[in-house]
């Protein structure tokens, strides 16, 4: 995996990729035909409700998936390998770190409580960069203080539990890039911190990015943190994807009837919380999952033809995609 | 078992204070830990103990009046007196030398116990735990064998394959307790398996027996530290009761059980040797039992992953 991608060329292409869980209950249909390019140099915003699918898509590119998964189809091909193709000793020594790492939800339980978090940032730097003791010590304290930790080597001494969240989720960072990692998954890395921790959060991962050219996926049910970080947004429903665009023609021209519901159900600092839009109905349980389009049940737009068939996604513009038969008659 | 007793109440308070007050001082994890310890009396109050116990152990030559094993069958079983402070056995050996030199025994049987059982323990329960499947099933399933025996039937069984003596003695006994270990461990491992720090692990390449060793191993410890502080006392009670019915170490050799066991032949007339034995052993248990409470307390937080 020693092939450079360009900046602006596709680093990650997931192609129609279908997933299923075996539970008690039934066959979960979690994915159903997703398609997903990120970018060398971009940070790809991955949107949608709780249990769409958008965690399962990550756990699926680094192959964490519990065993209760199957993956009924499609490719995930990074820098032009099928990842779906290897074995997890494969996966464990080329991918995991190396080329793709990922920060998780909870920061909190994110981090081994029993070692400080400069010896496990420095776990990294041993497996991806370099062995020998003291040139380690000074990679990780360049990696935390890249991160903007105030302080590196009071931090590299301190506990999880004497971190706070913000803290903990730069050191996070700070282990994932000291892998040197090609593409970052991110999985609502802030979504258990406070709005200017988050802003703070935001602003670091950004610049890192731009310096580092990593291409990130970022995923997320932020309406306002989509907005503010990426370049590109794909939306998710129900283990569909509805729409992919270009994020200022997402919010200023979404096409698909979800994405507008989604764009309009965002709070913002003037509407009243009477006035505001919500999208009738929740995400269906995908052990029946509604034929056709999945949106078909909550979409006021929806026809016949929207039970029966499901829609392509279909290239509109050169940076927007829609899956939906009606798009043209939105707005 | 009591539920340490000084977290109730304003003590609290005062014990959070007193927690950031050396979290500024940049105290260490240990610190920490020590200071909840020290908070329940009757835990110091066994530890004190334990550490007389094992300096009795050590300096037993010194600190015993006279030799264990030295017989004297014209003062046998007399009275405690100026010459034999806890008085003689039936071949008027002195009680608390051998007393002082049991507790050699006592130790060493409790160390090596909990080292055999501990070692077998842990590495099943974590490849139980961590590969699960059927390695789990077969493992689980072992252990439910292992206790559906009568601990001190299947001792004497062993014991008696093994040949009478202290090493064989021990390992009936580790082959006994090695299914707690197992059993803790196994689940610790199931509840730190949710943790997002082992996904994040495997989300940076870490090999299998990295992540075993660094990151659910280290984890378990606290609870592993607990469980044998609290096995201790479940070694040294089986030994005893193997020793009591003469499998164990043999005489002349001195050990508690075996003391037990000559001094209630005559406990209808003079029932000091049975008494004091009897309660060494059960100050040696609690002792060790009021550490474990102690110890699981103060492990806790740590436990649960610090705040």
């Amino acid at each position: 995996m020693s092939l450079e991608v360009k900046r602006g060329e596709p680093i990650l292409v997931i192609e129609d990729l279908e997933l299923e869980f075996k539970t008690e209950e039934g066959i979960v249909e979690a994915l159903d035909g997703i398609d997903l390019v990120v970018k060398k140099g971009e940070i790809h915003g991955l949107i949608g409700e709780t249990g769409c699918g958008k965690s399962v898509t990550s756990l699926t590119i680094l192959g964490l998936l519990d065993d209760n998964a199957r993956i009924r189809g499609g490719h995930v091909y990074y820098k032009g390998e099928d990842l779906l193709g290897l074995s997890q000793d494969d996966l464990r020594k080329n991918v995991r770190g190396n080329e793709i790492s990922m920060i998780f939800q909870n920061p909190q339980s994110a981090l081994n409580p029993v070692y400080t978090a400069g010896e496990q940032v420095k776990e990294s730097i041993v497996l991806y960069q370099s062995e020998d003791k003291k040139e380690a010590k000074k990679l990780v304290l360049d990696e935390l203080d890249r991160v903007k930790l105030p302080d590196p080597e009071d931090v590299y001494e301190k506990y999880p539990h004497e971190l706070s969240g913000g803290m903990k989720q730069r050191v996070m960072i700070a282990m994932m890039l000291a892998c040197n990692s090609k593409l970052l998954i991110a999985d609502e890395p802030t979504t258990a911190l406070d709005v200017s921790i988050q802003a703070q959060f935001l602003r670091v991962l950004k610049t890192l990015q731009k310096e580092t050219d990593l291409s990130i996926l970022y995923i997320t049910h932020d309406m306002a943190v989509v907005s503010e970080i990426c370049d590109i947004v794909t939306v998710m429903y129900a283990g569909q994807v509805v729409e992919t665009a270009n994020v200022n023609k997402l919010f200023k021209d979404p096409k698909h009837p979800y994405t507008i519901g989604l764009i309009h159900s965002v709070p913002g600092v003037e509407t009243s919380i009477e006035d505001f839009d919500t999208i009738p109905g929740t995400v269906p349980r995908l052990i029946n999952p509604p034929s056709g389009c999945r949106f078909h049940p909550r979409c006021e737009h929806a026809e016949e033809k929207c039970k029966k068939e499901k829609p392509k996604l279909e290239r509109i513009s050169s940076d927007h995609e829609v899956a939906c038969h009606f798009w043209e008659d939105m707005k | 078992m009591g539920e340490g007793s000084s977290y109730f109440g304003d003590e609290e308070i005062d014990l959070d204070e007193e927690m950031e007050d050396l979290k500024n001082k940049e105290t260490s994890q240990m610190e920490l830990v020590w200071l909840r310890f020290k908070r329940n009396k009757l835990a110091l109050f066994g530890m004190g103990v334990l550490i007389l116990l094992v300096i009795t152990a050590i300096f037993a030559p010194f600190l015993a009046p006279h030799d264990p094993l030295e017989t004297n069958v014209e003062r046998a079983r007399e009275p405690p007196s100026r010459d034999y402070l806890l008085g003689t056995d039936q071949v008027g050996r002195d009680v608390l030398s051998r007393l002082i030199y049991g507790a050699r025994v006592a130790l060493l049987i409790g160390l090596l116990v909990v080292a055999v059982s501990g070692g077998i323990g842990i590495t099943l329960g974590l490849l139980a735990g961590t590969i699960g499947g059927w390695v789990d099933e077969v493992i689980m399933r072992t252990v439910d064998a292992f206790l559906a025996f009568p601990i001190l039937i299947f001792g004497m069984a062993l014991a008696t394959a093994l040949g009478f003596g202290l090493y064989p003695v021990i390992i009936a006994v580790g082959l006994i307790l090695w299914t707690r270990f197992a059993r803790v461990v196994r689940g610790d491992v199931l509840a730190i398996k949710q943790e997002t720090y082992i996904e994040s692990a495997k989300a940076i390449g870490e090999s299998k027996i990295n992540i075993i060793l660094r990151y659910f191993l280290p984890n378990v410890l606290p609870s592993i530290v607990v469980l044998a502080t609290i096995q201790m006392p479940f070694a040294l009670l089986s030994s005893a009761a193997l020793n009591f019915l003469g499998i164990g170490v043999q005489p002349p050799q001195p050990s508690w059980g075996e003391m037990i066991n000559s001094g209630a032949r005559f406990m209808q007339f003079d029932p000091t040797m049975v008494t004091i034995s009897g309660m060494t052993i059960v100050i040696t248990v609690l002792a060790f039992n009021f550490v474990g409470d102690g110890l699981r307390d103060a492990l806790d937080p740590i436990r649960r992953g610090g705040s």
